[in-house]
């Protein structure tokens, strides 16, 4: 019997997972939509895992989980590790591309910038608590003008005089749309506006006082829309790698990390067929008002958190 | 020696004092170009993100000033001692642009306004010429030319705005920051927007300046910066003659951010507008809020009539 | 108008509402109202009730002082400052006054007291029964407590994140607290710290020889206030680092950062109400950072880059820059703050914060620099 790891990544959009091998080969994988119920998504994953994996040969031993409801998936499948986004990422990408110096990222809501030496994240900035120029805003863009955001690159590309949109606020920027829109500019020229402005707000925020040097590699789900890809390209003046597994590395991390943690635990695919709840309470000790998270595994619970300081504490077991 | 000037922020208020003294001590300037979108885009690069449109503006027109002038000129201004203080940005601001340029073949010469420590706008802009090789007297002589040449540029622009008063109309007086009043992606849209509908326009800068500091107090009493005492003066001197105002504000602009709730709560039966600016690009709409502005107080006027 | 007795407050600031009550009750014989421990509903009736876009500090202190004269205070205290903060005072008292409430404020400003002789004419307006001696004579316990509450809180940063048992130092911390509320005088004051330093001096701690560094800078109240940052010192402490912050009142107003008697002398002579509070020192920390900065960048930022660079010279593994959203000081001393980060090559986190910051954000935020340092020291180590 092999000794296999499991990573899951579960953003708000979307929730992926993979399987390695102890040399850090990709053994199965899977991608889709969070669609608001992580649970129900990591559950999918899980049971999708179980079965591209060979159980007759590989065993998972340690788990891993990375992304906004890691806490929640990693009570769950009593993961070994539970790690944030962004080191799952730093890892996960200097893994495959050992060479890379900067990461650039924009996922659903967040957008990070990582700067890294001789493999090592050494610097590393995220977008200041706004969702501005991210995944969701151009979601929410493209619902605003008709268009699937999966075609947004395409329809970019086509434009010749993309339309300057203001991004640095979502309050600013939907407004300079509406008006752009009414004003009677093209659709594709907006759109290709709205890339340009993701890349440059990016570039003026988040970068800001790094260096960016090549290579450069640009993931997240933002990574597949090659207007935004163009935009970066061009004011950088360098090439922009995009990894067609781009969207795994956080899982691809989470996974690393886990092996590299030495903690192994006991995993079983079975978790996917168990019923998972959260309860919210809320903490009356204090104006405050904490919202505590307990998590049950078939009506037992088996973790819980949320609690600023020791008198919402909830205990397991107790 | 070229000497270059940044056309923005303190230069909307200082541009006779500052190119007169230059003209003086036999030195040539350079002016950098009226703001665009490329000044915008190199503001935006070399600026803090959560900087005011205005300071953003200003490190853009550091940046097309390389290549072009020997020296850029970017006082510190801190403090007119017991007329107010100044925003900490210009407090800063020689400081920051040396950092920020830090790896650009750009030299920067300044001086120091700061009556606090004693240091008069006299005594920094003579040391500034003696900096710049030149007499102990000449570089005096060369900063009271100067101020007579801006007090008779302030006196045309108070004349300028007295006719406008005269005249028959809807007047509204905007109340900003120079440099936000007079820049081609602020100000001067909402200036020649305002022309174009019948409006005319008052500017808060164009007032006597001494005056206003003294009588601000008539609306609030502790403001510590001079500029937002002389803005708050200016509405006091006008607040009979006019049907609206307009504060116009850069997002997010520290003392304006607290001086127009402290307007909004002090200066009641006059129509007020709030005009807030992130970018030139993010301008939507204000044609449009411009229009129902100058519509409303129509209304209000021949309803009155 | 407002009749005796008269009843103080001032918006909480960490635990500062200790040293001040102390001072309001012995120095000036008055009562005073601690505001409530300030709660995510303070900030968010502060923020209902201030200008949209006005840095977060405003809206703290409005929710504290709401919550203060619902408790019963009637006279307010507001300090000046040389950035936002000097209009703080006249803007909070028109908006109270618009809301209906009554009180008095009294507004530690330049444009009210030019000096400190004004400065104690207004006291006595407010405390009639107080006289010089009587301050003069609460001066010292007051200073006291505030320099050895500072040493505690210090020796805290650096250890909690090391202690064996979970809660040890801040169970300790607290006892000291009530220790000091119930202080008369200097005595106490110095009792009850030597019982905390020799209760924590014999907490378990497990710390590795080179634990990890991580000095905090930024901006005066954020930075000082555990509520408005999201107790982040605490939270990277807890993820096992030494946390090094020397902006506090002692530092920023009560000691004077020369070492030589005689300079320091000097210091408490030229004492400027006008820098009042935050840039108080800034002329002795200028010459240290002269290859960065020319002169005084407004309010704390001379500071916050001395520090930065002191800690990036002793090698710390990596610095947290704390502000609130549109901190004009703060803001214009970034770009200084990104060439110390790299001529030093030393990480710089960079928070800033208004009423809507989620706890979320910045715990992902946290937790991504400790892991980014934390490889980083494991990399240079081997």
């Amino acid at each position: 019997m092999k000794k296999a790891y499991l990573g899951i990544d579960i953003g708000s959009i979307s929730t992926k997972g993979v399987i390695i091998d102890e040399d850090k080969n990709i053994l199965a994988s899977i991608y889709l939509w969070t669609e608001g119920n992580p649970i129900g998504a990591s559950k999918k994953v899980i049971a999708s895992l179980g079965e591209m994996l060979d159980q007759d040969n590989y065993k998972v031993v340690a788990a891993g989980t990375t992304g906004s409801a890691r806490k929640l998936v990693g009570a769950m499948c009593n993961a070994s590790i539970v790690k944030n986004e962004i080191t799952a990422h730093a890892v996960g990408t200097t893994t495959l591309h050992p060479d890379v110096r900067t990461i650039l990222e924009i996922g659903g809501q967040d957008s990070k910038i990582i700067c890294v030496e001789n493999g090592v994240a050494v610097d590393y900035a995220m977008n200041t608590l706004c969702a501005a120029g991210t995944g969701s805003f151009l979601s929410s863009q493209a619902r605003r003008l008709g268009v699937e955001v999966e075609e947004f690159g395409k329809i970019a590309l086509s434009s010749q005089n993309p339309t300057p949109i203001a991004a640095r606020c979502t309050v600013f920027a939907e407004s300079d749309l509406v008006h752009k829109i009414q004003m009677g500019h093209k659709k594709e020229d907006i759109i290709a506006g709205l890339c340009h402005a993701v890349a440059n707000n990016y570039l003026n925020n988040i970068g800001k006082g790094k260096k960016i040097l090549p290579p450069i590699v640009f993931q997240g789900g933002v990574s597949k829309n090659q207007g935004v890809v163009k935009a970066f390209a061009d004011s950088l003046g360098e090439e922009i790698i995009v990894d067609e597994n781009g969207h795994l590395m956080g899982c691809y991390g989470a996974a690393i990390l886990a092996m590299g943690s030495g903690v192994e635990r006991e995993f079983s695919f079975d978790v996917a067929d168990m019923d998972f709840t959260t309860k919210e309470a809320i903490c009356p000790h204090c104006a405050n008002h904490c919202e505590i998270i307990c998590v049950y595994r078939n009506e037992e619970l088996i973790d819980a958190w949320g609690n600023r300081c020791e008198r919402g504490e909830i205990k397991v077991g107790s | 020696m070229k000497i270059g000037i940044p056309r923005a922020l303190l230069y909307y208020r200082f541009d006779t004092l500052w190119r007169t003294f230059f003209q003086e001590l036999g030195f040539e300037t350079v002016l950098s170009p009226v703001t665009d979108k490329t000044i915008l885009d190199e503001g935006s690069r070399y600026s803090i993100d959560e900087n005011c449109l205005s300071s953003k503006l200003f490190f853009g027109h550091i940046a097309v000033l390389e290549g072009k002038c020997d020296a850029v000129f970017v006082p510190r201004i801190a403090n007119y001692g017991k007329e107010g203080i100044m925003c900490t940005r210009f407090e800063a601001l020689y400081d920051t642009a040396v950092n920020t340029f830090r790896d650009k073949d750009l030299k920067f010469i300044t001086c120091d306004v700061d009556l606090q420590e004693k240091k008069t706008e006299e005594a920094a802009f003579t040391s500034l010429g003696i900096e710049l090789g030149c007499s102990r007297e000449k570089s005096l002589g060369a900063y009271r030319a100067a101020k007579t040449a801006d007090r008779n540029s302030q006196e045309k622009k108070i004349r300028y705005q007295e006719q406008q008063l005269e005249k028959e109309g809807i007047k509204i007086l905007i109340v900003g920051h120079s440099y936000n009043l007079h820049d081609e992606y602020i100000g001067r849209p909402i200036i020649k927007n305002l022309y174009n509908l019948n409006a005319i326009p008052l500017l808060a800068d164009a007032v006597d300046l001494d005056w206003a500091r003294r009588e601000y107090t008539a609306i609030c009493k502790d403001v510590p910066w001079m500029v937002n005492r002389e803005l708050v003066g200016a509405i006091h001197q006008y607040r009979d003659k006019i049907d609206g105002l307009i504060l116009l504000t850069a997002f997010p602009c520290g003392p304006d951010s607290m001086l127009n709730e402290m307007i909004i709560r002090r200066v009641k039966g006059l129509p007020i507008l709030n005009l807030l600016l992130d970018s030139q690009d993010g301008n939507a709409g204000i044609e449009t809020r411009l229009e129902s502005f100058v519509d409303i107080i129509r209304f209000r006027k021949e309803a009155h009539i | 108008m407002i009749k005796p007795p008269y009843r103080l407050s001032y918006p909480q600031l960490g635990n500062y509402d200790v040293p001040i009550r102390h001072f309001v009750l012995h120095g000036l014989g008055s009562d005073y109202v601690t505001p409530p421990p300030m709660t995510k509903h303070t900030i968010e009736i502060g923020a209902q009730n201030s200008p949209d876009f006005v840095c977060a500090p405003f809206k703290c202190m409005m929710g504290c002082y709401l919550e203060a004269l619902e408790k019963g205070a009637n006279v307010l205290i507001q300090t000046g400052g040389t950035c936002r903060l000097g209009y703080y005072g006249e803007l909070h008292e028109q908006i109270l006054r618009d809301m209906g409430y009554d009180f008095e404020m009294m507004n530690i400003n330049l444009a009210n007291y030019h000096n400190i002789f004004g400065l104690y004419k207004g006291m006595k307006k407010i405390a009639p029964q107080t006289n010089l001696f009587k301050i003069l004579k609460a001066l010292p316990s007051t200073a006291k407590m505030i320099i050895q509450m500072d040493k505690v809180e210090d020796y805290m940063r650096q250890n909690m994140g090391f202690e064996i048992h979970d809660g040890d130092f801040e169970r300790a911390h607290k006892t000291y607290l009530a220790d000091l509320r119930k202080a008369k005088g200097l005595k106490d004051v110095k009792k009850a710290y030597a019982k905390v330093m020799d209760t924590m001096e014999n907490i378990p701690i497990n710390k590795p020889e080179h634990p990890l560094r991580v000095g905090i800078v930024g901006e005066y109240f954020t930075i000082m206030d555990p509520e408005s940052n999201h107790e982040i010192e605490k939270k990277i402490a807890k993820m096992g680092a030494e946390v090094h912050r020397w902006m506090n009142l002692s530092n920023s107003i009560v000691l004077c950062p020369d070492k030589r008697t005689l300079k320091k002398l000097k210091g408490y002579l030229t004492y400027d109400i006008r820098k009042f509070p935050s840039s108080l020192w800034y002329k002795f920390q200028l010459k240290q950072v002269s290859k960065y900065a020319k002169y005084d960048m407004g309010s704390s930022g001379i500071s916050t880059i001395t520090l930065a660079e002191e800690y990036a010279k002793r090698g710390y593994d990596g610095l947290i820059h704390v502000k609130s959203f549109g901190c004009m000081p703060e803001m214009d001393i970034i770009p200084v703050l990104h060439n110390i980060s790299a001529d030093y090559k030393i990480p710089i986190l960079y928070l800033s914060y208004d009423t809507q910051t989620s706890d979320t954000g910045i715990e992902t935020r946290l937790e991504a620099f400790y892991d980014m340092i934390d490889m980083r020291k494991e990399v240079t180590k081997s």
